[in-house]
Order: C-alpha cells, then sequence, then structure tokens
C-alpha cells in the first residue's frame, strides 16, 4: 500500500505510547478473571456490597457465651435464634510489596429457645463461613507469593460482614469483600438460615417443590433491566447479545439473595456479573406479586 | 482438558496483544487513565469466561471485540461523569498534541475509525474486520471507502481489498 499518508499515521499510531504500568494491571485483570472462572470454592466470593439503609445494624459481643446471648433476648422467637457470637480477624501487610488485606471472620451461633446451642445446625453454617474467608485468604496469599522481589502487587483486600434479615422467618449473614487491585473488584456472598429449623437455606427452599421460581425470577429481572435501560440511558446491562457470553440468560439456584424489611426478595449479582463494572454491585427486588402462588409459607410477604 | 487450553491461548493473546488493544482503547476513551482500565478489565472478562471461547481461531476477534465494547461503556461512563462534574474540553483534546496526523481520525465516527485502525494500522483483513464487527464485507469496504474520502486520502474502490 502506497499512500503516504496513511503511512505516516500509522507511524503515529505505533509511537502511542503504552504507560509501564499497564502491563502489571494486564496480569491482574488475568489472575483475578481466572480466580473468579474457578466455580468452586471461590466462586461462592459474590455480588458486591452497597449497604442499604434499612439493614440491621449488628453490635457483636465478642466471647458473649450462648447462654448469655439467650438471656439477653427479649422477644422469644418461633424456634432457633441466630447470632454472631463472636469474629477473628485475619490481617496481613506487606509494606514491600505494597499488598494488604483485612478478613474479619464471624462465628454465629444457632440455640434453641432455651439457649442450648444446635451444634450441628452451628458448626454447619460456621463451616461454610470458615472456608469461604478461608478461599478469600489463600488466594490473595498465593497473589502475595507470586509477586516477585522488587515488585509491587499493589492489591488490598477487605472483607467484612453484616446481618441482612432478622425477622421472625430468616437470619442472613452478608460477608462482602472487597478487592482493590489497579481497578476493584466486589464480591458478596450471603447466608440465610431458617429460623424454625436452624438450617442454612438456598433460594428453591423459599417456593413449592417443582415450581419454576427460576424462570419467574429470572423473567421479573430481565423486565426491570429493560424497563430500568429506557427510563436512564445511563444504565446498562447484558441482555443484548453483543459479546459472546455475557448476555444475562437466567437466574440460577446459587445466586444471592437476602429478603428485605418488606419481606421481598432481593436478588444480588457481583459487579461485572450482569452489567459492566461501572454499574458495581446489582441489586433487585422481586414483587412477592410474581411468586405469590409458589410461596413456602412464611417466608416472603 | 480442552478448556484449559483455550484459557491458557486466550492468556497467551492478551499478553500478546495487550499494548495494541490499549492503543485501540485510547482512541475511544482519550485518555491514558481510562484506557487502562479498559485493557484491564477486558482482560478479566476475557480470562472469566474464556470457556465459552469454542475455537483457538476466534480468540483474537473476540478479544478485540470485548476491548471495543468495554472501550463504548467507559465512554458511557465518561459522560455520566461529566454530567456532574465539569471537565475541561482541552483535557480531552490533549491526548492528540503530539499526533498531527492522528488528530485527522476524529473528523471520523467511532465506526470508521475503528475500520481503518484496524484495516490499514493492525493490517487485518477485511473479513476479519466483518468477523470483528459482525458486519459484512462489503459493508466493511463501502465504510472504509467512506471513510478514506474523509480523511481526502485517495484510493479507488478496487484499490480496497
Amino acid at each position: 500500500m502506497n499512500h503516504e499518508k496513511i503511512d505516516r499515521m500509522k507511524q503515529e499510531y505505533e509511537q502511542i505510547e503504552v504507560p509501564e504500568a499497564l502491563k502489571t494491571q494486564v496480569e491482574a485483570g488475568i489472575r483475578k478473571g481466572k480466580r473468579d472462572t474457578q466455580k468452586g470454592s471461590i466462586r461462592f466470593l459474590k455480588g458486591a456490597a452497597t449497604v442499604a439503609a434499612a439493614m440491621v445494624a449488628l453490635v457483636i459481643s465478642v466471647n458473649v457465651s450462648p447462654t448469655i446471648a439467650h438471656a439477653m433476648e427479649e422477644v422469644p422467637l418461633l424456634g432457633a435464634i441466630v447470632k454472631v457470637v463472636n469474629f477473628s480477624t485475619y490481617s496481613d501487610v506487606q509494606d514491600d510489596k505494597n499488598m494488604e488485606a483485612n478478613v474479619d471472620i464471624p462465628q454465629v451461633a444457632v440455640t434453641n429457645q432455651d439457649g442450648e446451642v444446635l451444634s450441628d445446625e452451628t458448626d454447619e453454617l460456621n463451616q461454610e463461613v470458615k472456608k469461604y474467608a478461608g478461599g478469600i485468604i489463600k488466594s490473595y496469599q498465593s497473589d502475595v507469593a507470586s509477586i516477585e522481589d522488587g515488585e509491587n502487587g499493589n492489591e488490598a483486600v477487605n472483607s467484612s460482614y453484616q446481618v441482612v434479615t432478622d425477622n421472625d422467618r430468616l437470619f442472613a449473614l452478608r460477608i462482602d469483600t472487597s478487592i482493590v487491585m489497579a481497578g476493584s473488584n466486589q464480591y458478596t456472598k450471603i447466608y440465610n438460615v431458617d429460623k424454625k429449623t436452624g438450617n442454612t437455606i438456598t433460594l428453591n427452599d423459599l417456593f413449592q417443590k417443582d415450581s419454576d421460581y427460576l424462570d419467574r425470577i429470572s423473567e421479573e429481572i430481565e423486565k426491570q433491566m429493560k424497563e430500568n435501560m429506557e427510563k436512564d440511558s445511563n444504565l446498562q446491562y447484558f441482555l443484548d447479545k453483543d459479546v459472546d457470553g455475557y448476555s444475562f440468560d437466567g437466574i440460577k439456584n446459587d445466586v444471592n439473595f437476602y429478603v428485605n424489611k418488606e419481606g421481598e426478595l432481593t436478588i444480588v449479582f457481583d459487579k461485572y456479573e450482569v452489567a459492566p463494572g461501572y454499574m458495581g454491585i446489582v441489586e433487585f427486588t422481586i414483587p412477592t406479586s410474581v411468586v405469590s402462588d409458589i410461596i413456602k409459607d412464611g417466608y416472603l410477604q | 482438558m480442552k478448556k484449559r487450553g483455550i484459557a491458557k491461548a486466550v492468556e497467551q493473546e492478551i499478553l500478546a496483544s495487550y499494548e495494541q488493544l490499549y492503543r485501540l482503547a485510547i482512541t475511544y476513551v482519550k485518555n491514558e487513565q481510562d484506557a487502562m482500565d479498559v485493557v484491564q478489565e477486558s482482560a478479566y472478562k476475557a480470562m472469566k469466561n474464556a470457556g465459552q471461547v469454542k475455537e483457538e481461531t476466534y480468540i483474537k476477534t473476540w478479544l478485540w471485540r470485548i476491548v471495543i465494547n468495554t472501550s463504548l461503556d467507559m465512554c458511557k461512563k465518561q459522560k455520566r461523569i461529566v454530567s456532574g462534574v465539569f471537565i475541561p474540553e482541552e483535557a480531552k483534546e490533549d491526548v492528540y498534541k503530539d499526533w498531527d496526523m492522528l488528530a485527522a481520525l476524529e473528523e471520523l465516527e467511532e465506526r470508521e475509525r475503528t475500520i481503518v485502525i484496524l484495516k490499514y494500522f493492525e493490517e487485518w483483513k477485511i473479513d476479519d474486520i466483518a468477523d470483528l464487527l459482525k458486519e459484512n464485507p462489503n459493508t466493511v469496504k463501502s465504510i472504509l471507502y467512506r471513510s478514506l474520502k474523509k480523511l481526502k486520502i485517495k484510493m479507488s474502490r478496487e484499490e480496497i481489498a
């Protein structure tokens, strides 16, 4: 191609300077992407965490024994009582590598009306939480290990928790994790406990057996996405089939959820999960009318 | 096994081309920091979704498409921020200060500019550009012809191949 003008433009284009830091950022992006693909233990690091105003503030009494915790309960509940009774913190600072982590690991106690600890239910939840936090810590440590001497990782991991539901029927513990590298990523994991039985439940437990709750909720979310985009052109979700593999194609049973103060189901998605990164964490409240005929009694209002 | 092979290939493709991807991104978002964010986010998305690529030969167009879409998302975000905060016009033009020739690209629409860049700076084949943009090759040629005209570069239709 013998076109002088194009050749000169090409020369200039090739001289556009690429910042040195880009390589580190790209590598961090690759690492993060790899980590999020591993759908196993780390995958349940989930969507991110804005704190809704309605959220119940939780006061943590360190090392309060379950019996004392029970004594402090004023109102007897239906069945089990779930409380965060203690927490430990994993803290690490590596100044030379510019890496930092602070991970709070809550411990709960599930007790019956008489204040006796239900040890199976308590252990089940605590084990899950510990495994989850362990995954966060492990991936941080492997990031630290992968940094060569004299290089900076520029990574800060922070994980905290809160109780997002505590009504007559349900208790939900939400763990919010942010990983700040050159950009930032946020994850949420929510554990829901049925206070009637003390068991940890998943989405399907809220609905009648064999009901089409996944389809109905997915359709409702898709509807809300479309409405939101129409109302505000700045809002965007992965709905059109623009990029292979990014289109929202329904929720799965392992999706993060909690029940809000009004008793409505709220679905929580990770950053990047259903929308571009700038949208951050995305939550959808599902009107109870959408699923009213398939709700199992007492979970949603 | 196969999936792991694809993921490895995606990673290699990113590491081999991130500087080129950055150059394309900066023609969209017009500043260093946002272009870096675009490339990082694209690398993240590509690795996270590598399992969805069916054949290794698709990786390259798929990756560039992610960068283009992520750049467009970033442009939307910029608009959103700009509506709340005052950003002087000069900041936007600053990026072209050393590029007399490239400034001409601003005459073009995003799509036209991308086609010119891919065809003449990155030396892609028309068919591959058509794949990337999900367009008919003839449409790509027409856009290219129109773009060159805008740039006041004389080239016959036959030369565009």
